[in-house]
């Protein structure tokens, strides 16, 4: 087991022992951008309207009215599980913090009293990657993924991810 | 930013339906790397799908979906029960019930395993057999067991012949244009599957017809993902896995047409 997990309802001891020592040492201390998720959720609102005026300007698209119809049905519970999990992410990102300290990283996670946080101590640290999405390339944000299969964590719409990046392969000397 | 989930029923119906990648993905790979921790982690994905399994047959059964028998006990099982039930028919049926109903859903999990391993180890090469049970697990317990739940019902649920006419069309469809594409001169009992008359379907019936396609979809989609993350291989050869799993059943197909034609 590579990563620690504290997980509280309420106020928590141990979660804020935790900031503390982030405190202390950070050396970087960021916010996710949610703007990948905001461009998804956009363009899944777009992709399921145009398949809704599509379906409804060609009942007869799919061969007869009635396929239309589940053709419809299928298009508007994927594009309706699609918008609901990228609010699900909004939320998620919005009140979620990367901490990267000499010692650690830890992402930081706090919403209606519940609060959790991840780390992993550089020594523990036996990967890292960063990968970057189309969308993530044009908004200079990145993923970055540590000890990925050994039950890791993953930093995800990272901004200046190349200086946190580096911060992190200087700590761990990998 | 990958969370624990499993921890919870809630959490993973959750994460089946709104993060089907975390929902399939291994998480711990070094459980799968040495002996020990592989045979606990074995057991523990039997032991999972037995537990979908269950779950999803036992309301089959006890709602009268699906499979159902009316025959009594038999004296041996009537003689192991004595003493602890009162009725032992009743109990023999809903066990007989809940066998038959999972006999299809553990057939098909043993369809997809092989095909879909197969396709990964001709692409990936030997080995990872047992993220390749992960993801069937994963998959077959949720995406696939809601497939045939959907099925059993509109099998049995009065005023849905047509949507059940017209599964029953499509799957005889599947069977001629193997038959036809190989030139065999055999046929179903039934014969060629009557054109359905798509006006009368019901809303339920379209409703229940648009979740088993959400269901195959999601099925499909959370395999091609097993591929791509418990394996690690490209989009295209993942595709390729994903086309291997949806050839299994031409493949079926194709061997019994030979086998009645040729062997019999």
């Amino acid at each position: 087991m590579t990563t620690q997990v504290h997980r509280t309802n309420g106020e928590a001891e141990e979660t804020d022992e935790s900031s503390d020592e982030s405190d202390q040492q950070a050396l970087h201390r960021v916010s996710p951008s949610t703007k990948p998720v905001v461009i998804r959720f956009v363009a899944y609102l777009v992709a399921g309207i145009a398949a809704v005026v599509v379906f409804f300007t060609n009942p007869e698209i799919l061969g007869s009215r009635d396929v239309t119809n589940i053709g419809l049905l299928i298009a508007q519970v994927l594009v309706g599980v699609a918008l609901v999990r990228q609010v699900v992410r909004y939320v998620r990102l919005r009140h979620t913090e990367y901490i990267v300290t000499t010692n650690m990283v830890t992402i930081a996670y706090q919403l209606l009293g519940r609060s959790e946080t991840r780390q992993v101590p550089f020594e523990r640290v036996r990967s890292h990657e960063l990968r970057q999405g189309r969308i993530e390339n044009q908004l200079d944000l990145a993923t970055i993924t540590l000890n990925q299969g050994l039950g890791g964590i993953a930093l995800t719409n990272v901004p200046k991810p190349f200086d946190v990046y580096d911060s992190i392969r200087e700590q761990t000397e990998l | 930013m990958a969370t624990v989930r499993r921890g919870s029923l809630v959490g993973s119906v959750f994460d089946a339906v709104f993060r089907p990648a975390e929902f399939v993905a291994v998480r711990e790979e070094s459980e799968f790397g040495n002996r020990s921790t592989l045979a606990r982690r074995l057991v523990a994905l039997a032991g999972f799908y037995l537990w979908n399994v269950f779950l999803y047959a036992t309301p089959l059964t006890l709602a009268g979906i699906g499979f159902t028998t009316t025959a009594a006990a038999p004296a041996w099982f009537a003689g192991l029960t004595a003493g602890v039930v009162q009725t032992p028919d009743t109990l023999w049926r809903l066990f007989v019930g809940l066998v038959q109903n999972s006999a299809f859903l553990t057939i098909a999990t043993g369809v997809v395993l092989v095909s879909y391993h197969g396709a990964v180890a001709l692409v990936t090469g030997p080995g990872g057999v047992l993220k390749s049970f992960h993801t069937v697990v994963y998959t077959t317990g949720a995406y696939l067991a809601a497939l045939f739940t959907g099925v059993m019902y509109l099998s049995t649920a009065p005023g849905l012949g047509t949507a059940e006419s017209l599964v029953l069309n499509l799957q005889k469809r599947g069977f001629y244009l193997v038959i036809d594409w190989l030139g065999a001169d055999v046929g179903l009992p039934g014969g060629r599957p009557d054109a359905v008359v798509i006006g009368t379907l019901s809303p339920t019936g379209q409703a229940i017809l648009a979740l088993l396609g959400v269901a195959a979809i999601y099925f499909l989609y959370s395999l091609y993902l097993g591929a791509r993350i418990n394996h690690g291989i490209s989009r295209s050869r993942a595709a390729a896995v994903l086309a291997a799993v949806a050839a299994a059943p031409v493949i079926y197909i194709a061997g019994t047409v030979l086998y009645s034609t040729v062997i019999l």
